[in-house]
């Protein structure tokens, strides 16, 4: 380290802390000290693909395996992460959808969890904000009110997106999207390869490639290796975080610290380090994911440039959130068919993605190996089953509109890649564990970003959210 | 009682099928297996010989003996793709790997093999994409 105290030290180098680093600087004097602790090693995206492709890549055994990393006590239930430098833009989507301002008051309207202690009203600057450093292609007409057009023009639809766009209007439209339409700062056009992990062109966005010049930035020194224990809590302060790098524990502290792992990892640094907020660690979910295999009667399903091309949003708002969950459909472009003669292709895949809500039975725990949590998930809420069972119920009449010869579900997914809720936001300490500002209740020098925060968990996609979240604190706090 | 229902029955369709000798598991190669799979499953449409052939070569390098019986015995039984997961990704993997889809699945014109579809190794040649229906855009 080149210094004994900084400014600021963040932990992790994802999404949620790259966008709050990029606003802190932006604001931050020349002067400014900043020092970032990754766990993981830069894998550039070039070897990653040489991976892919088979090829060995020294790079490929630098970071350490998710797998091994937790204690996951339900094995059936999957947790998708990455450990490396850029953290999840490494292996996400980009899938970028912004909420609904419904989505920030479930409580008000449907008397469902908790309201958020932000409106979307607050957040929609940075929304656009952040789909302009993003680079995202979308349309014009979405459900949800936007200030600013998408940087990029939309991907286009299929032929069978078509009938429902003209059936549905705003509620189904080109999916909002980090996989570029068209080439743009860096990075290639998306023609849907639908491999997104590790994009074969380049075309979505990451942290490597976001041309943000956080990382650059003289005032920022970033450490590879270092990951985080705990941080040392006294009197409502953090004073210091502990990190071992190469085997040896470090410490060191900063006038301000922003937790920026996943909200499994920063649960166990706030719970090691001694945070007794009863919200700290639990709640842990992420959305439910249901595939239907839609069969058609002479469509042929052809011609979208993208992955998801489309987001449908037909069972999403309503009155029926005070007893189910909403949902958002995913139409997905990928190369597969029917086996079928003079059919191949009379079939499409939607993705129901179901939203949930924090239940305590879910949650991070420390074990013997302070680097290592348990993570427990025994189960998703009864307000995100019923949506299932109403959601087969009322998907044919959706689909009247299409020639629909059958509909066949697939067992409900795993995982849909995502991790929240583990420090949820609220507007005191008595309903969770930071502020709308990301800002612990308790100790008012200690961030705690990304997906963590999300007071309940809508059908979308997290990462623009979280990401614009960190904007806004940074924004807010300095 | 037919042998197809009789293996559906009794779950005989999976992996416990690879024990059961033959005089035919003796003299079926698996090439043969592969190539029969695929005549009876699209043999309607007209395969370039050749190809199919490249593909199996091609196709093999991943997949140990373990595997080759297990395709062997599921041709000789002749289970369908919809029953085996085997089957299902011999005929699917084939038929993406050809230029059957990118001539917007003509059944009259000969399907000739390309390489194994792989994105890594030819990106941008997703099927169904825009870039092979030019004329439906949005």
């Amino acid at each position: 380290m080149k210094h004994n105290y900084y400014d600021l030290v963040v932990v992790g180098s994802s999404f949620a802390a790259t966008f709050f680093l990029k606003k802190y600087l932006s604001k931050a004097p020349l002067t400014a000290k900043v020092l970032v602790l990754e766990r993981g090693y830069f894998y550039p995206h070039a070897e990653r693909v040489k991976e892919q492709r088979g090829e060995t890549t020294a790079f490929s055994k630098l970071n350490a395996d998710p797998l091994t990393s937790i204690v996951n006590k339900n094995p059936e239930k999957e947790w998708i992460f990455q450990t490396a430098f850029g953290g999840n833009s490494n292996c996400w989507y980009g899938c970028t959808p912004r909420f609904m301002p419904s989505d920030f008051r479930m409580k008000s309207l449907y008397g469902i969890a908790n309201d958020w202690p932000l409106s979307y009203d607050e957040l929609e600057p940075y929304y656009s904000q952040t789909e302009e450093l993003m680079s995202i292609s979308g349309p014009d007409d979405t459900p949800f009110p936007k200030s600013s057009p998408y940087p990029l023009p939309p991907h286009l639809f299929t032929t069978v997106d078509k009938v429902l766009k003209k059936e549905y209007g705003n509620l189904y439209i080109s999916q909002p999207t980090a996989r570029a339409r068209m080439a743009v700062n860096g990075r290639n056009a998306c023609c849907a390869n639908a491999v997104c992990h590790v994009c074969p062109v380049n075309a979505k966005f990451t942290i490597e490639n976001s041309n943000m010049g956080v990382y650059e930035d003289e005032r920022v020194e970033l450490i590879f290796g270092a990951q985080v224990s705990n941080l040392d809590l006294q009197q409502n302060v953090a004073k210091k975080v502990y990190f071992v790098k190469d085997g040896k524990e470090h410490q060191v502290a900063a006038e301000a610290f922003a937790l920026g792992t996943n909200a499994i990892f920063n649960a166990n640094i706030l719970l090691n380090s001694g945070d007794k907020n009863p919200y700290t660690g639990k709640g842990l979910g992420e959305q439910q994911g249901v595939q239907a295999m839609v069969y058609l009667d002479n469509l042929a399903n052809v011609g979208g440039s993208t992955w998801v091309n489309a987001n449908g949003y037909m069972l999403y708002e309503g009155d029926h959130r005070k007893e189910y969950a909403a949902c958002l459909i995913e139409s997905n472009n990928a190369p597969y068919f029917r086996l079928e003669r003079g059919k191949w292709r009379n079939i499409i895949a939607l993705r129901m993605v179901f939203e949930d809500l924090p239940l305590d039975q879910n949650y991070v725990a420390t074990t013997a190996d302070i680097m290592k949590p348990e993570v427990i998930f025994k189960g998703i809420s009864d307000y995100t089953k019923k949506a299932i069972v109403k959601m087969k119920e009322n998907l044919p009449g959706i689909l009247a509109c299409l020639p629909v010869e059958k509909i066949e579900y697939e067992e409900p997914y795993s995982t849909e890649s995502h991790i929240l809720g583990t420090t949820r936001m609220s507007n005191s300490a008595k309903d969770g564990v930071i502020d709308k500002h990301l800002i612990h209740h308790q100790y008012r020098n200690l961030f705690v970003l990304g997906s963590g925060s999300f007071t309940t968990y809508t059908p979308n996609n997290p990462t623009l959210t979280l990401s614009a979240l960190s904007l806004f604190a940074a924004d807010k706090s300095f | 009682m037919l042998r197809r229902k009789f293996l559906k029955l009794t779950g005989l369709g999976t992996g416990a099928l690879v024990t059961i000798p033959t005089f035919g598991f003796a003299t079926t190669s698996y090439e043969e297996a592969v190539t029969g799979i695929l005549k009876k499953e699209i043999g309607y449409l007209d395969l370039d010989k050749k190809g199919i052939e490249k593909f199996i070569q091609d196709f093999s390098k991943d997949h140990d003996e373990k595997y080759r019986l297990k395709v062997r015995a599921m041709y000789l039984f002749g289970i369908e793709p919809e029953h085996s997961y085997t089957v299902n990704d011999i005929v699917r993997t084939y038929l993406l790997s050809t230029d059957f889809f990118l001539n917007q699945m003509n059944e009259r014109k000969t399907v000739h093999y390309i390489g194994l579809y792989n994105p890594y190794v030819r990106p941008c040649t997703q099927p169904f994409s825009n870039l092979y229906y030019p004329a439906v855009t949005s």
